[in-house]
């Protein structure tokens, strides 16, 4: 679905913000991509939706090539970008009525569509109020109903449950299932929170400062790493490899 | 699709309720300067003609001085409510997203001008002012409009801030209506002249009168009208300078 | 006695010199004067040319001259700004030979309604003196065809139709 080959994202002043950075991205997958703050993920995203052309490498979604085929690409892909603004005035339903009609759906399925994606988010009941007066939960709720408006095969979601409590987090977890497991999107998330990519990825690719430090199946990956830690008795947790990989070059970290 | 951003701009920027504040400002502006004409004694001294010619002056300052305004806050407004990224994400080029604006943007411009209609109706009555006024608002004026209208577009699109840019667009405005406030002897040297000659505004004026009063031919205005022409260019230049450069930054 | 009588009669008869010297000295070195038009009475908006025709009476030339409008507003007791008037630039002669006659004419447009006295003024860099011709009466009669009451109802009308209409859309917005 998603393959990079040596993506590089080198600011004019030298920063280096992505490097060489290979992935794979297979259809069916939900792939989380996690990395501390300034790791690169956003930027990677952006490269990956087409939004900031990289300095080196290429971005290939079922075979073509972002850069060259954008308008095509954009009707395949959703985008929840990590800091999400809303037109406040509309209402919920206005609003994905306004996307569907952005992404080229079809007159007659418009609001046939709006009312389907309202009822996966579980916002039927609050369609018709404007969204400055949502809650964050609801929000993120419209914005991933936003990102799935056009019924895309595969969605980007940046940091989808930040802010949330925790319910609002589990919420998310199931709507995001949901669509992989009976829509069959594929998912491509980053996030902060280590327990809900574990709970529901089934790939997972780790960066720091710009780099790939590791890439797997979340199975082989904490098979991998399971062997080091001290206590075995306790299954290790892809917390415990994520703070391991990327605290490794400042310090030695037993597990 | 791009009649549903057309459509969007013109719920936002046209029929908003902070449109109708702004929309009730300016008939007020109009209203107060139309009953001058008939109350005030200097004022009601004046030629028909003058009036109305003050009257078109005062409607083409203000309702360009509002576009600008809320052109200005178009991209560095999606930006800074964070509503641009989805925007740009959608399957519309740059370019189209751009002219939707533009064309909600102009629209707000032609609401405000057809507010003044009912104005020059009453000031012009008993007298075939009322169609040069239309010809000069809609036909003659528009190359200037959409200048001014591109221009503060374009810089909203370069500058991340409402602010900056709606500071820089209304500082142009200033410059380029410098020679209203200056007298005839000023303006016939120095730098004074320069300005204008070159000045849009200023130019449009002057096409304003040859139209009205010296009822000049169409050659004559199009002379009047030339860097009226020129500025249009430039500005349409800068808006696809900028529509270029519309990115977003990692992390931002 | 005698001497005070002398010396009166030579002092008065020495003033009575030098007064008629100062009038050979004021006397007009140009002459101006208003070929057309030689009255006007119509509406504001009235575009006219004043045609003056402008002699050196002197026996020198007159460098730079230059010849242009003036109207003084008798209703209100006070001149006007020429401005308003599209007469504020003035023509330039160059120089004006002895005995030399121009003719100039100078473009206006009357705007506001009220009685004026207009005439040509001349000035020279040569003639430290302001040369001006006779006025001619000027009547601008009061022509706008604006019905004030129309205006009124307009102008009060507009902002509480908006203001309505926003009453309206909060309402709307609230239900």
């Amino acid at each position: 679905m998603i393959q990079t080959k040596d993506l590089t994202m080198e600011y004019p002043n030298g920063f280096t913000a992505v490097n060489q950075l290979s992935l794979q991205v297979n259809e069916g997958d939900i792939y989380g991509f996690l990395g501390p703050n300034g790791a690169g993920k956003t930027t990677t995203i952006r490269m990956l939706d087409g939004l900031l052309k990289p300095t080196a490498g290429e971005v290939l979604i079922q075979g073509k090539s972002v850069i060259r085929n954008e308008r095509e690409i954009r009707k395949m892909i959703g985008v929840l970008p990590e800091s999400h603004g809303y037109y406040n005035w509309m209402t919920g339903a206005e609003y994905l009525l306004f996307f569907a009609q952005l992404y080229g759906v079809s007159k007659s399925k418009q609001k046939e569509r709006v009312e389907e994606v309202l009822r996966l988010v579980g916002m039927t009941s609050k369609a018709n109020i404007p969204i400055g007066q949502y809650s964050r939960g609801m929000r993120q709720r419209i914005g991933i109903a936003k990102t799935i408006i056009h019924e895309p095969l595969l969605i980007f979601l940046d940091e989808p449950t930040l802010g949330l409590d925790p319910q609002g987090q589990r919420d998310i977890q199931m709507i995001l299932h949901d669509l992989n497991k009976k829509h069959g999107v594929t998912i491509f998330i980053t996030s902060h929170l280590l327990k809900e990519i574990s709970e529901i990825c089934n790939r997972v690719a780790i960066v720091k400062e710009g780099n790939l430090i590791e890439e797997d199946y979340l199975e082989s990956l904490l098979n991998k790493y399971g062997s080091l830690k001290v206590d075995t008795t306790v299954p290790i947790t892809l917390e415990e490899v994520f703070f391991y990989l990327t605290n490794q070059e400042d310090k030695e970290m037993n597990l | 699709m791009i009649a549903a951003l057309i459509g969007k701009e013109i719920k936002e920027n046209v029929f908003s309720k902070k449109s109708l504040w702004i929309y009730f400002a300016v008939t007020l502006l109009f209203s107060g300067l139309a009953l001058s004409f008939v109350s005030v004694k200097e004022l009601s001294l004046l030629a028909q003609v003058e009036v109305n010619m003050t009257f078109m002056k005062v409607v083409l300052g203000i309702s360009i001085l509002v576009t600008i305004i809320i052109g200005s806050n178009m991209y560095a407004g999606e930006r800074e409510r964070e509503t641009l990224e989805s925007l740009l994400l959608s399957p519309l080029s740059k370019a189209q997203i751009t002219f939707g604006k533009l064309v909600g943007l102009l629209l707000f411009w032609f609401i405000i001008s057809l507010l003044s209609l009912p104005y020059f109706f009453a000031l012009s009555m008993g007298t075939d002012i009322f169609v040069k006024a239309l010809v000069f608002l809609y036909l003659i004026c528009f190359p200037l409009v959409i200048g001014f209208a591109a221009l503060s577009l374009g810089f909203s699109t370069i500058l991340s801030s409402t602010k900056s840019s709606t500071l820089l667009s209304f500082i142009l405005f200033l410059v380029t209506a410098i020679p209203m406030f200056l007298s005839t002897a000023m303006k016939k040297s120095g730098f004074a002249h320069i300005v204008d000659t070159v000045s849009p505004l200023s130019r449009s004026m002057l096409t304003l009168k040859d139209y009205f009063v010296n009822r000049l031919g169409f050659a004559v205005l199009m002379v009047d009208l030339l860097p009226v022409i020129i500025f249009l260019i430039l500005s349409i230049a800068l808006l696809l300078f900028a529509n270029n450069k519309i990115t977003l930054k990692g992390g931002e | 006695m005698k001497k005070v009588w002398i010396t009166f009669a030579f002092l008065f008869s020495f003033q009575m010199m030098t007064q008629t010297g100062g009038v050979t000295f004021a006397q007009d070195t140009i002459d101006i004067k208003i070929l057309s038009p030689d009255v006007v009475e119509n509406y504001p908006g009235l575009e006219a040319t004043v045609q003056a025709e402008i002699t050196n009476l002197s026996n020198i030339e007159l460098k730079n001259a230059m010849a242009y409008i003036t109207m003084a507003d008798i209703g209100k007791h006070m001149t006007v700004n020429l401005e308003d008037y599209g007469a504020d630039v003035p023509i330039l002669l160059d120089t004006l030979q002895p005995g030399q006659s121009v003719k100039v004419e100078l473009p206006i447009r009357f705007v506001y309604t009220s009685k004026y006295k207009l005439y040509v003024t001349v000035s020279s860099d040569d003639d430290q003196q302001i040369h001006s011709s006779e006025s001619i009466p000027v009547h601008i009669l009061g022509n706008t065809k604006i019905n004030p009451i129309f205006v009124q109802i307009v102008s009060i009308a507009m902002p509480i139709i908006l203001l309505l209409l926003l009453f309206f859309v909060k309402r709307r917005k609230k239900q």
